[in-house]
């Protein structure tokens, strides 16, 4: 069967989901540019995606324990997001989705549900069988984590969100409790799936499946 | 009235969430869209702002703990009724901030000039009736408040003399600001005490440079340490140039449009055949004069810049030096570009003129000895036979090596640069 017919959106309230290819960025410009984007947002402006690879960085949720970073491999930085403490570096895929939850219900829980369905629909493009752990939000292959979620909420505008581990960051993430959570390890789409793809190809992926999960009407890709 | 602030919804399925953290204490003033607090409910954190002016008065549920959707987390007083409250200082100023507020209510023992609780007990209370009718008079023809002013005279007094100080000296609004707004920033430096630690740590983020920007960074140093540089710097006037691009453009005579980049670069090519000092370079205690001219384009791509080379400037043709500069910036900007296209320039033109600055000055790319730094075209008053005119000019600064280049050798290229551009004509005829 195919999809319920909707009835059709007026022109002004189409839906455009900007994706912004932000390349290798450190982590301090990517979050002037979600700042900036979420401003837009603020002001009526479409929603973004933007996709980028960080510089090794530790970052802690504002209910972060910092016990939870047992050694400073790489700087730490407490930001406005939800979560404990968790790892970004190069080899790892992170969407920050800039989104008005006001205008698709007002449900901060249905939000982070679409984000695991996300990671795990590109999972699954990857070969890799993904899911979602009841009371512990982010996505996992058994008992390790396969991305990390993590959202500061404004006025309904949604910042921060996923990070889709894409090559092998164990070393990495050894020195953090990814989430605050000991005895869970973490995995990536190298690791679960024997080959290693190149992080270009995961990012137009997520792209696509966000757009789709999230029912845009337009999607404008731009970036490096 | 006490307005009641709930634990929000955030989902259908939200039965409860957790108080991060309180942004406003108890006795802070609330202004509407300001933030209260940070509520998280699973893996988001939502901001939680005010709907309602007025004081908070009571935190019923603290950092830390959780409550049920609905529940009552604090309440605001709204500022009406807050008036009746016992704190005055708050409600009668919503507006303010609750750091505004707290530095209003200490700023009259910080604006007094003695400063002391004392002062205040007796001289305050007491100036209207302890000021002299002559202080009086001149407290209000100098506009000077006598509550603020400590006096003399006999029994503390205000006199004439103490007004008169007090009028030239008067509590700055720096001053009286001052020791308030250091208490709010301990006040706030308190709760980030309480807060995160890590977030107080300077955050220093590492990042490694790219093998362009590390090219960069070496050559750039090795440059600015090796070669003693000197800079000058000429106002060209453009209206003519102006006139003959649209001229030209109006013609569609060339393949490319001639932009006023082709200009500069042909007539930088002209001048340095006439100054063959600007194209050299200093190797081994001798000038190496080169005897071609290949103009440097500094391009910006993605974190930094690159450099093709414009083969043979000298021997092109205006029409030539517009199309084959075009097509080297677009295969730079396109990462294609060999080995070869980047060595062998014998100077470098540095246009920033579409980044509306006046001027600059550029750092030499060795082994060359000198660079061109263009700024923006802008309508300027320029002075013409003793009359004010709008004129399109632009600014350029060449830098040098003063080894092989003196300021009269720099002058004289500049020079021969601003008679060639003022004079375009000279540009399209030369083959």
């Amino acid at each position: 069967m195919g999809p319920a017919v909707p009835m059709p959106a007026p022109a002004a309230s189409r839906r455009t989901l900007h994706v912004e290819h932000l390349g290798r960025r450190a982590y301090l410009e990517a979050l002037a540019v979600q700042t900036a984007r979420r401003d837009g947002v603020f002001a009526g402006g479409d929603d973004h995606l933007l996709l980028v690879e960080h510089w090794p960085i530790i970052t802690l949720g504002r209910g972060g324990d910092e016990r939870h970073v047992l050694r400073r491999s790489a700087p730490v930085v407490r930001v406005n997001r939800g979560g404990d403490v968790t790892y970004h570096g190069p080899g790892q895929l992170v969407g920050y989705p800039i989104v008005d939850l006001a205008r698709r219900g007002s449900d901060v829980h249905r939000y982070l549900r679409d984000l695991e369905a996300v990671v795990i629909e590109v999972a699954a493009r990857f070969g890799v069988v993904a899911e979602r752990r009841p009371g512990f939000t982010g996505v996992w292959v058994g008992h390790d984590k396969l991305a990390a979620i993590g959202v500061g909420i404004r006025r309904w505008v949604t910042m921060h969100g996923f990070a889709l581990n894409v090559a092998d960051l164990r070393g990495a993430f050894a020195a953090i409790v990814p989430c605050g959570l000991a005895a869970t390890g973490v995995t990536s789409l190298a690791e679960a799936s024997g080959r290693c793809p190149d992080l270009d190809t995961v990012a137009a992926v997520v792209g696509a499946v966000f757009a789709a999960r999230f029912a845009y009407d337009a999607v404008v890709e731009c970036g490096s | 009235m006490s307005v009641e602030i709930v634990m929000p919804k955030l989902s259908d399925t939200m039965e409860e969430g957790t108080i991060l953290k309180w942004l406003k204490h108890v006795g802070d003033v609330v202004t509407r869209g300001e933030v209260l607090a940070e509520v998280e409910t699973d893996k988001a954190d939502m901001e939680l702002e005010a709907s309602t002016e007025g004081v908070l008065r009571e935190i019923t549920v603290k950092e830390g703990e959780s409550a049920a959707v609905g529940a009552v987390i604090a309440l605001v007083e709204e500022n009406g009724a807050a008036a009746a409250s016992d704190r005055p200082s708050g409600p009668k100023r919503p507006t303010t901030t609750a750091g505004a507020r707290a530095s209003d209510s200490r700023s009259r023992r910080t604006a007094s000039p003695a400063g002391s609780a004392s002062h205040e007990s007796t001289a305050a209370p007491a100036s209207e009736g302890k000021a002299t009718p002559a202080a009086r008079k001149v407290a209000a023809e100098r506009g000077v408040d006598l509550q603020t002013v400590q006096g003399s005279g006999p029994g503390g007094r205000i006199v004439t003399d103490d007004v008169e100080a007090a009028a030239k000296h008067p509590p700055s609004r720096s001053e009286r600001d001052a020791a308030p707004a250091a208490g709010a920033e301990v006040d706030e430096g308190a709760t980030r005490t309480s807060g995160a630690r890590a977030a107080r740590a300077p955050l220093v983020e590492r990042q490694e440079l790219s093998r362009m920007r590390q090219s960069i960074a070496r050559r750039m140093s090795e440059a600015f340490r090796d070669i003693p540089h000197f800079y000058v710097t000429a106002e060209i006037d453009m209206t003519e140039a102006a006139r003959l691009k649209d001229a030209l453009l109006r013609g569609a005579l060339f393949a490319t449009p001639i932009s006023y980049t082709h200009m500069i670069l042909k007539a930088t090519a002209l001048a340095l055949t006439r100054h063959p000092r600007l194209n050299a370079s200093y190797r081994d205690d001798a000038i190496e004069l080169k005897g071609e001219v290949n103009l440097g384009m500094a391009v910006a791509v993605e974190d930094g810049l690159i450099v093709p080379v414009l083969r043979r400037v000298d021997e092109m043709s205006l029409a030539e030096v517009a199309t084959a500069a075009r097509r080297l910036v677009e295969q730079a900007r396109r990462g294609r570009f060999g080995r070869e296209d980047l060595s062998g320039g014998t100077f470098t033109v540095s246009n920033m003129g579409m980044l509306d600055i006046e001027d600059f000055a550029a750092v030499i790319n060795p082994p060359q000895a000198a660079i061109l730094a263009v700024g923006s075209i802008k309508e300027r008053a320029v002075v013409r036979d003793g009359v004010v005119v709008p004129r399109r000019t632009m600014r350029v600064t060449v830098s040098c090596d003063h080894r092989i280049i003196d300021g009269v050798v720099a002058g004289g290229f500049l020079e021969e640069l601003k008679r060639l551009l003022e004079n375009p004509i000279v540009l399209v005829v030369h083959e």
